[in-house]
């Protein structure tokens, strides 16, 4: 009978155990993944933020540049600026949140990057830059890091100041966007090995690429749509013809 | 059984609620939102009633083409005048608070010893100088030559084959250039000696009176060289009238006005004719005739002088209006300058005439005339061009504003004695740099080539009730970029000049802010921004204004906030087909239809009452009670912004913030939110800051005594057990 409730009580104690462990185990994962993420989404980019050329270097090779701070940073503020919409105090709003379309707010940012990214990649190859593709797009991601900072804090901000006091926030978010193009800035220095006039020239091409390709894109669309109104045109005429008419 | 029946009700409910829905209908007015969006919103001011032409008691036809409408209130009495222009007629019919004419003024008489030489030149009457000009006086000899024509052959003068004149050719009518030798054959006949003058002359008088008079023309010709003077006179008086060159009966007064007259029809002929037929022995045509210029300037003054003296000696002159475009009134209360007190004048533009009429509008006699400012002003202001006044105001001083027809320069300005001062208000076209550098840098050629930008001309004019400020609309400003600036287009200007309209709604006043504009396929719908025609203010800072392209009346309060928009286009009489004039007759608006010929009045609905009772307790600054009207605008339309924001300010003002936070959130005003939210956190400041700081303070307090107690126990300790403890 003792046994009994000693062995219970045996039993009662190993699941409380193995509980403990369990949440143990939890809370070491919740640790490490809290460890990782304070390491590789905060401190890295505040660290290159602070020591461009250096940050850089090991973002370039040490491979510390990660996909998951790149796309992470990219989402957020995408986020931010959808929240904007709804969230930003009414003495600053200009925008109606009728107007928000979702895909259409994923594409003012994605749009750009992917744009600045392929621009840069066909500009910096002719002028024997040393940055792949891939790194060229991780470093424009990660150039997001102060803007998304900057804009959440912004945002939040906006709420507790009054009309006069705005200024703040709009210093906040041009903060955000100069420390952006500051990266993107050193990242290219860094990334390509260029000069600082060569740099500038590559950026200068960049944007000349960047016309041409929104260019092209604009001309296919128009002669696909051509192509595609002539075809349809065709289908109406044939679908919309007696064709009755000639078995009599 | 119990589910079933529950069905059933749930059944019958949902059709009624949706039959309600269905038989529910939607506002017929809208209003715009603060994004500028359009929304649905009651009407403020519904179609009443209407007057026509018989109702006036002008008739059925009496309105052939209404202009103007003007309610004039006077200021100390309660006297009320409605003066209704019509253009087509000439006529100003003044009509009573019944809607009743009155009276009407076609003409009003000028007391022609007040006015200088100068001024009596430049007024018009029907269209025409009241002091004849020698192209009018040139005009008339072909006349002359034509009825002389006609007589002579009914009187038997001239033979059947003709005149055999010098040279041997032969004439059958008297022209300019034959004129002479053709009248000498027919009075004296060919041959005979000079002498006889005098006496043909007499035999013609005897002929036929009416002829006569109008050979007194020739005989006053022939004077020159044969005719003796008191023959003349004596046949003129004989006569007894004589045309003058306006084509009027005008009696010759004195030898000198005759001797005038004669040698300016000599004159005349002869610069017709453009030769010298006929000038042997007239002195006077042979010494000036040689120069063309100095003849020309010789006869226009002597046309006009004599013209001057037949009205100097009438000594008064009727004018008749030429298309009148607006009649105004008003008086001048308690003014500093004594002489302009109660000063009480009807001023009329007449349009046709290019001058407006000041008239006393008890006596009805003209005591200003404002003509072309250029014509005696000796400024360059109206250079080469015509001076076609359309709408006139003044303001508390007596100062004249006058809108003219495609005046780019502004509103002219005279002061109370019709002396032009200068333009106020201009409508300035904004050129890009590159315009201006482009301007600066071309030859006079290109300039000339160039597509001009000239600023817009106004459309009409309100003054305030204390006659201080005047609203005026123009159109919108096209620049030079190609923008359309259709935020200007309502202005309010002080006595300086400068406009000075509260802009302080979702959107600067401007009639319609979202409209098509421009349309590809050539649609039959207007285009492009509101155009205004006319606008009333009332006596709180109210004003109305007509859309002409759209046929709406946009209302605004003295803010600038858009009230309420009312009326619609259309043929019908409910609706406006052509308003052209706008004026508040207490809460209500009188609208002139020009097609339609009709005075629609139009009264506030029960929301549009309220809001206006709102807006005018507001203005008084009685918030607590417009926010009650406010309350009942939110109830009848929560879709109104602006009512949300009448609102809140009560709440404000009772220091009830958070609450009027919402109201103005609802109200989506920035600026009053934004006051409202730092009162409302510097409460929140106020309440927490102090425990707040005095935790932290005994914090700062605690945690240094902490240190230095700790400081003083660690001197005591071994080093080691320091050391110790920093390990772990």
């Amino acid at each position: 009978m003792e046994k009994e409730v000693l062995d219970s009580q045996q039993l009662n104690k190993s699941s409380e155990e193995t509980k403990e462990s369990k949440a143990k185990k939890f809370f070491g994962v919740l640790k490490r993944f809290w460890k990782y993420f304070v390491e590789e989404y905060i401190k890295f980019p505040l660290y290159i933020l602070a020591h461009p050329m250096k940050g850089f270097m090991m973002f370039q090779r040490e491979h510390r540049a990660k996909w998951g701070p790149a796309i992470f940073y990219a989402v957020v503020v995408i986020i931010i600026n959808i929240l904007d919409f709804q969230y930003v105090s009414i003495e600053i709003r200009d925008r109606d949140l009728k107007n928000l379309k979702f895909f259409a707010q994923i594409t003012y940012i994605v749009g750009p990057i992917l744009l600045y990214t392929f621009a840069s990649w066909a500009c910096t190859t002719i002028l024997d830059g040393k940055g792949k593709l891939k790194e060229i797009f991780l470093m424009t991601c990660y150039s997001l890091f102060p803007l998304a900072w900057c804009s959440g804090i912004a945002l939040a901000l906006s709420n507790i100041l009054t009309g006069t006091e705005l200024a703040i926030y709009r210093l906040i978010y041009a903060l955000g966007y100069v420390l952006m193009g500051y990266m993107i800035f050193t990242g290219m220095i860094t990334i390509h090995e260029f000069g600082l006039g060569k740099t500038l020239f590559s950026l200068i091409l960049t944007l000349i690429a960047a016309i041409v390709i929104v260019f092209v894109i604009l001309l296919m669309y128009e002669l696909f749509q051509k192509m595609f109104g002539f075809l349809y045109t065709l289908y109406t005429e044939i679908t919309q013809r007696d064709l009755l008419r000639f078995r009599k | 059984m119990k589910r079933i029946i529950s069905k059933i009700f749930i059944l019958v409910l949902a059709v009624s609620l949706l039959g309600l829905g269905l038989h529910s209908k939607a506002a017929t007015g809208y209003s715009y939102d603060h994004n500028k969006k359009i929304i649905y919103s009651a009407e403020g001011l519904i179609y009443d009633h209407s007057f026509d032409g018989k109702s006036l008691g002008i008739g059925y036809s009496g309105l052939t083409s209404p202009e103007d409408f003007f309610i004039f209130n006077h200021p100390t009495t309660d006297e009320v005048k409605m003066y209704l222009t019509d253009s087509k007629a000439n006529t100003i019919y003044v009509l009573d608070t019944t809607f009743n004419k009155i009276d009407a003024y076609n003409s009003f008489v000028l007391d022609v010893a007040k006015f200088n030489d100068t001024q009596l030149k430049a007024m018009k009457s029907n269209g025409a100088s009241i002091v004849v000009s020698y192209e009018k006086a040139d005009r008339i000899v072909e006349d002359f030559l034509k009825d002389l024509n006609k007589s002579i052959k009914a009187n038997g003068f001239m033979p059947q084959n003709g005149i055999e004149i010098s040279g041997g050719t032969k004439v059958t009518t008297i022209s300019a250039s034959n004129f002479y030798e053709a009248t000498k054959y027919i009075l004296v006949g060919k041959g005979t000696s000079d002498e006889n003058w005098d006496s043909t002359a007499k035999g013609l008088l005897e002929v036929d009176k009416a002829f006569t008079s109008k050979w007194l023309w020739y005989l006053s010709y022939a004077q020159s060289t044969h005719l003796s003077n008191e023959y003349l006179l004596g046949a003129c008086n004989k006569a007894g009238l004589l045309y003058d060159y306006s084509g009027a009966t005008a009696e010759v007064y004195d030898v000198s006005s005759a001797k005038m007259l004669a040698n300016n029809i000599a004159n005349l002929i002869n610069y017709s004719s453009e030769t010298k037929h006929g000038v042997e022995g007239n002195s006077y045509v042979a010494s000036n005739f040689a120069n063309k210029e100095a003849t020309e300037a010789k006869l226009v003054e002597d046309c006009g002088a004599m013209s001057l003296n037949a009205i100097r000696n009438a000594g008064t002159y009727t004018i008749g209006l030429a298309n009148p475009k607006s009649a105004y009134r008003s008086v001048i209360t308690k003014f500093a300058d004594e002489s302009l007190d109660n000063r009480d004048f009807l001023y009329i533009c007449d349009y046709d005439n290019n001058q407006v009429l000041c008239i006393d509008s008890q006596t009805l006699e003209i005591k200003i005339v404002i003509t072309n400012p250029n014509e005696y002003e000796n400024v360059l202001v109206f250079d080469a061009q015509v001076f076609q006044p359309q709408k006139v105001v003044t303001d508390n001083a007596g100062r004249i504003y006058v809108i003219a027809n495609s005046v780019f320069e502004g509103i002219l300005q005279f002061d109370a004695d019709g002396i032009y001062k200068r333009f106020t208000g201009v409508n300035n076209v904004t050129l890009t740099a590159w315009d201006i550098f482009w301007l600066s840098v071309s030859t006079e050629a290109q300039y000339e080539s160039r597509k001009s930008y000239i600023n817009t001309t106004f459309t009409s004019m309100a003054v305030d009730v204390t006659g201080t400020f005047i609203y005026s609309t123009a159109s919108p400003i096209t620049n030079s970029n190609g923008s359309v600036n259709s935020t200007a287009m309502i202005k309010k200007l002080n006595p300086a000049g400068k406009d000075v309209l509260r802009r302080n709604g979702y959107a600067p006043p401007q009639g319609d802010l979202t409209y098509v504009a421009d349309t590809a396929n050539g649609a039959e719908i207007a285009v492009g921004p509101s155009s205004f025609n006319a606008i009333a203010v009332n006596e709180y800072g109210m004003y109305t204004v007509v859309d002409s392209k759209r046929n709406r009346l946009f209302t605004y309060d003295n803010e600038g906030h858009l009230l309420y928009i009312s009326g619609e286009s259309g043929k019908y009489t409910n609706v406006l087909d052509a308003p052209v004039a706008i004026q508040y007759y207490g809460d209500d608006i009188i609208v002139l239809d020009k097609n339609t010929k009709e005075l629609k009045v139009f009264v506030s609905t029960e929301i549009g009452g309220y809001i206006n009772k709102a807006v005018e307790l507001e203005y008084k600054g009685d918030i607590d009670s417009a926010a009650e009207y406010w309350k009942k605008v939110i109830k009848f339309n929560a879709n109104y912004e602006y009512a949300y924001v009448g609102v809140g300010k009560k709440y404000l003002k009772d220091k009830e913030y958070k609450t009027a936070m919402q109201y103005f959130k609802n109200g989506s005003n920035k600026l009053q939110y934004s006051e409202a939210y730092k009162l409302y956190r510097n409460n929140i400041i106020k309440k927490y800051a102090p425990p707040v700081l005095y935790v932290i303070v005994g914090l700062v307090i605690v945690l240094v005594v902490f240190k230095i107690v700790r400081k003083k126990l660690g001197k005591n300790k071994p080093k080691e057990e320091l050391n110790m403890g920093e390990d772990e």
